[in-house]
């Protein structure tokens, strides 16, 4: 196996794994007018939480931000190449024990091939 | 708050704006179609979707020249409301966000203006007026614009529920 196969391989079975820091959200990709619509799916992250931006110079609204870490998979995660940051959400807790709520994916803040990290509001 | 507590004039006006502007969720036949309105609580709660508006405000300001002699006097305030008019058109979406941010700002005026008593949002104000549109920056996350409307209202003194 090579180093990038294995780096890869970790990305999912170690660093994603639900029994380590992971936990289960729910992709919900956006359909296009007209497109074949996509099905959600239950994938592994890693959700960094609490993050509060200011939107506008004005500073009149406050929105928590979430960094979202998943596999850049289009199975067990998502894959850079389906991602449509134009309407595709995550839903997840906005807190730990809440009930699961759909943010959608506002940025992709950093990408390999391994995996993505996703910036969720 | 209980929602049946009685609402001063400010929050009367604010109100009123929110409810023209839900008449853009419903859509019409010659325009866009707005995918949710909302008045943000302090922590913000929702998410950030394509032609969605967020109306928030600024604190009153004093309008000391339209003020009546009295006892109670009656003070006059311009109170500043934002329309927020979020665009986050799909990646497959061929249309420009400065034609969507254009369609969607003009519908907001029309629909806030469209009677002609509009500037007293229902006699409880004394006019109004559509500021400068500005353009939203959110660091590069989603797109659009400010829609300012900057209301005059007078009320008595001692007692903000009650126009004067």
């Amino acid at each position: 196996m090579t180093l990038r196969a294995a780096i890869t391989s970790d990305a999912s079975s170690v660093f994603l794994s639900t029994d380590e820091f992971a936990e289960t959200v729910t992709y919900h990709p956006h359909t296009y007018y007209n497109a074949t619509p996509r099905s959600s799916r239950s994938i592994s992250a890693v959700v960094i939480r609490e993050t509060i931006a200011v939107l506008g110079e004005d500073g009149d609204a406050v929105l928590p931000v979430f960094e979202v870490h998943v596999a850049n998979d289009s199975t067990n995660g998502i894959s850079s190449s389906e991602i449509d940051l134009g309407g595709d959400q995550i839903a997840l807790a906005p807190r730990d024990g809440k009930t699961a709520e759909r943010k959608t994916i506002t940025r992709l803040m950093q990408q390999d091939h391994a995996m993505l990290v996703l910036e969720c509001r | 708050m209980p929602v049946t507590a009685k609402r001063p004039i400010n929050e009367r006006i604010a109100v009123e704006i929110f409810t023209r502007l839900q008449r853009l969720e419903a859509g019409k036949e010659d325009t866009i179609q707005l995918s949710e309105v909302i008045r943000p609580k302090r922590y913000a709660t929702y998410t950030p979707k394509n032609l969605q508006v967020v109306l928030t405000q600024e604190n009153p300001e004093p309008n000391p020249e339209l003020n009546l002699v009295g006892n109670p006097p009656a003070v006059a305030y311009d109170q500043q409301f934002n329309i927020r008019c979020h665009v986050l058109p799909s990646e497959h979406d061929p249309t420009s966000v400065d034609e969507l941010i254009n369609l969607m700002t003009a519908e907001v005026i029309r629909e806030i203006t469209s009677d002609n008593l509009w500037h007293t949002f229902n006699n409880l104000a004394i006019d109004a007026s559509i500021g400068t549109i500005e353009q939203i920056d959110t660091d590069g996350s989603f797109d659009g614009a400010n829609v300012p409307v900057t209301v005059t209202y007078r009320v008595s003194e001692t007692d903000p529920y009650t126009t004067r």
